[in-house]
Parts: structure tokens; C-alpha cells; sequence
């Protein structure tokens, strides 16, 4: 599928949580954000790379985007939180890409000046866009070999 | 920022929390749901709290200077920003959980600041009248949901309980603190039409389903 349109959704379905998890993440987020009403909890996509020309330097296949349906969650749980601690979302609310994928230099077309965030290691060389990342705020990789999770 | 998102030598998956603390983010970790900081890279709360992990080496640079001095480089598959285009005939698109709905900047503008609710998150949403700054705000502040109302540069609590810059949300008066700022993504109303076929364009007089529109 040609990946030139910026607002292409970004089906994986392998790394999509179940009906069933996604049930069991809205109860345990209402009782952990009681001041926000979640209303459903299912992530419009999981990360880039349905399209033919993505791959993964490490041949990785991508973390589970599950949450464990039991695990456990201080705010919830009532821990005292630090000073300044504000419950803003619900976990994953804003979704991370937990099976990013990637494409040459030759299939990509982004502008010169597109700040990217670029990281080194052993000779392989990847960028991550700033304008994606803000969106989704989180890309979790495996960079030869080497569990890297990169933030803004 | 870069981490090795590994503790004595287990790797963690991390995810995103969706809290703020000293108004950061903060992420969780999917083996133990300790609550991490992501300036200091340290767990704040939970079993490993406390914790901290290593930071990699980054670097925050252009994509063609970066492939100048990375030609054999691989790029994330994930879109560039949009450019060259005007704003105006765009829409600011806000996505939580199941629902999005499409902010037409023409209509914004002319509303100057909207509050509403998606995702069940209350939001603002804000454009600047004539500048192309837009910013999408929570409205929850200090554990109150506020009416936002545009004054100039400010956005000002209908309440009157605090005054914040437009543009970025930080606090010119009142104690609640700097806006929390929230993901948002502009898009042509077609292609939001063609994506989003479950999402609604917002309108003054009420949201209108794709579907329907």
C-alpha cells in the first residue's frame, strides 16, 4: 500500500489488544482516573509499518502492546504520589508504537528540514520524526540488539 | 530523549501513563506497572521506584544533515509533518480512545477557543486569529474542569480562577499552574473524511458524523 499520505491509519493487527483486554483496561482505569470519564478504550492504531516497504534492521517483530490485565498500578492503588503528580490520561491513552518498522532512505520522502530525533549504534543509523512523535509520543525498539525506547 | 529501556539486564516494555508530574510525561513499565519520569529516566512510584534507567546518545538534528552524515540511515515508517500548505483550509484533529473528532481551523478561528469533551478528555482547542499557532489543552485543572475563553493572546478561565497565554498555555495568573498541553495533528477534512470514517467534524451547532457529513 503506497504510504505517501501522512493521515494513512496504521493498522498491525497482531499488536492490537483484544476486545477483551481493552474491557478489562476500562475498568481498572476508571478506578484509577475517577476524575476523567474514559468512555472506551481502543487504540485507533499501534504503530507504523503495513506497508510493503517497511522492515525492521533487527528483524524484530515489535513488543505486545498488552497490558497486562492484572498489572498492578500505584496511582490506582493508592500510593501517596509526589508533589506536583497529576493524573492526566489513562495508560496508553495516547498510544505508543511498540512494533515500529522502518524504510530506506531511498522509500522515504520527508523535507531536509524535518527535525528528527537520530540515534546511532554500531553502525546502524535510525531517525525518528519529531512531528509523528508528537503525536504518539513514544517509540519502543530494538536497536542491534539493544532494548532502546525513544520519548518526547 | 533515549533510553535503554533495560533493568539488570531484563528488558522492559515501557508505555505511556498518561499523568504529568513537574509537567512531564511519564510512562509505566509493563512487568511490575511501576510509574516512571521521563526527565530523569527514574521509577517515581511502584516496585522499582527508584530505579533508573541508562540514557542513550541522541541527537536532535534535521533529517538532511542527518543523512548527510548517515547516508546508509533507516527512517522510521511513519509521516513527515505536513508543509506548504495553509492552514486554514485544514482541520486540527484530536483522537482519544475510540473517538476523534476534526477542529476546521476556518471555524475555530471564528470561535477563538472550543470546549468540549473527546475521548471523554474535556479539551480546548485554540487557534490564534491570525497566526498559525493552535494548541490543544486539557481543561482539567487541579482536579476541576474548567471553561476556557479566549482574551486576546490569553485564554481565561471562565471561573476566573486563572489566565494563561494562548499560545503555550503557560500561567500569566491564578495557582492551578501551565496548561496541560495534549496531542493533536492537523489533516485536510477529506483525508480525515477518507481515515476517520467514525470520527465527526466539530460545528458550533453540534458535531457532525463523517458519516453523515
Amino acid at each position: 500500500m503506497a504510504h505517501d499520505d501522512p493521515f494513512l491509519p496504521e493498522f498491525d493487527e497482531t499488536h492490537r489488544p483484544s476486545p477483551a483486554l481493552s474491557v478489562g483496561v476500562l475498568v481498572s482505569l476508571a478506578a484509577a482516573l475517577a476524575v476523567i470519564a474514559v468512555v472506551v478504550f481502543v487504540p485507533a492504531d499501534s504503530g507504523p509499518g503495513s506497508s510493503q516497504d517497511s522492515f525492521h534492521p533487527d528483524g524484530w517483530e515489535g513488543a505486545s502492546a498488552q497490558i497486562p490485565s492484572d498489572l498492578f498500578d500505584p496511582v490506582a492503588a493508592g500510593e501517596s504520589l509526589p508533589d506536583g503528580y497529576r493524573p492526566v490520561l489513562p495508560r496508553d491513552g495516547i498510544f505508543p508504537v511498540y512494533a515500529p518498522k522502518f524504510r530506506t532512505v531511498e522509500n522515504t520522502d520527508w523535507p531536509s528540514d524535518e527535525l528528527i530525533i537520530g540515534v546511532e549504534i554500531d553502525g546502524d543509523a535510525r531517525a525518528y520524526p519529531i512531528g509523528f512523535l508528537t503525536r504518539r509520543e513514544i517509540v519502543v525498539d530494538m536497536h542491534r540488539g539493544i532494548p532502546t525506547f525513544v520519548t518526547w | 530523549m533515549v533510553h535503554r529501556r533495560e533493568v539488570d539486564g531484563r528488558p522492559l516494555v515501557l508505555g505511556n501513563q498518561g499523568d504529568l508530574w513537574g509537567n512531564a510525561m511519564t510512562w509505566f513499565d509493563h512487568e511490575t506497572g511501576s510509574v516512571w519520569s521521563q526527565p530523569i529516566g527514574e521509577a517515581i512510584l511502584g516496585p522499582l521506584t527508584g530505579t533508573r534507567l541508562d540514557l542513550l546518545a541522541s541527537t536532535l538534528t534535521e533529517w538532511g544533515d542527518w543523512l548527510e552524515r548517515h547516508p546508509d540511515t533507516v527512517a522510521l515508517d511513519a509521516p513527515a509533518r505536513m508543509s506548504g500548505f495553509a492552514l486554514a483550509q485544514m482541520a486540527i484533529v484530536v483522537e482519544f480512545g475510540s473517538e476523534s473528532v476534526a477542529f476546521p481551523v476556518s471555524e475555530l478561528r471564528q470561535a477563538g477557543v472550543v470546549n468540549t469533551n473527546v475521548g471523554g478528555i474535556p479539551v480546548a482547542v485554540t487557534v490564534d486569529d491570525d497566526s498559525d499557532d493552535w494548541a490543544v489543552y486539557s481543561r482539567l485543572i487541579d482536579g476541576r474542569t474548567v471553561e476556557l475563553e479566549r482574551s486576546g493572546d490569553d485564554l481565561v478561565a471562565a471561573d476566573g480562577s486563572g489566565r494563561w497565554t494562548a499560545e503555550r498555555g503557560v500561567q500569566r495568573s491564578g495557582d492551578g499552574g501551565n496548561l496541560d498541553v495534549l496531542p493533536g495533528f492537523t489533516s485536510f477534512p477529506a483525508d480525515y473524511t477518507t481515515f476517520f470514517p467514525d470520527g465527526a467534524f466539530w460545528r458550533s451547532s453540534g458535531n457532525v458524523p463523517v458519516a453523515g457529513s
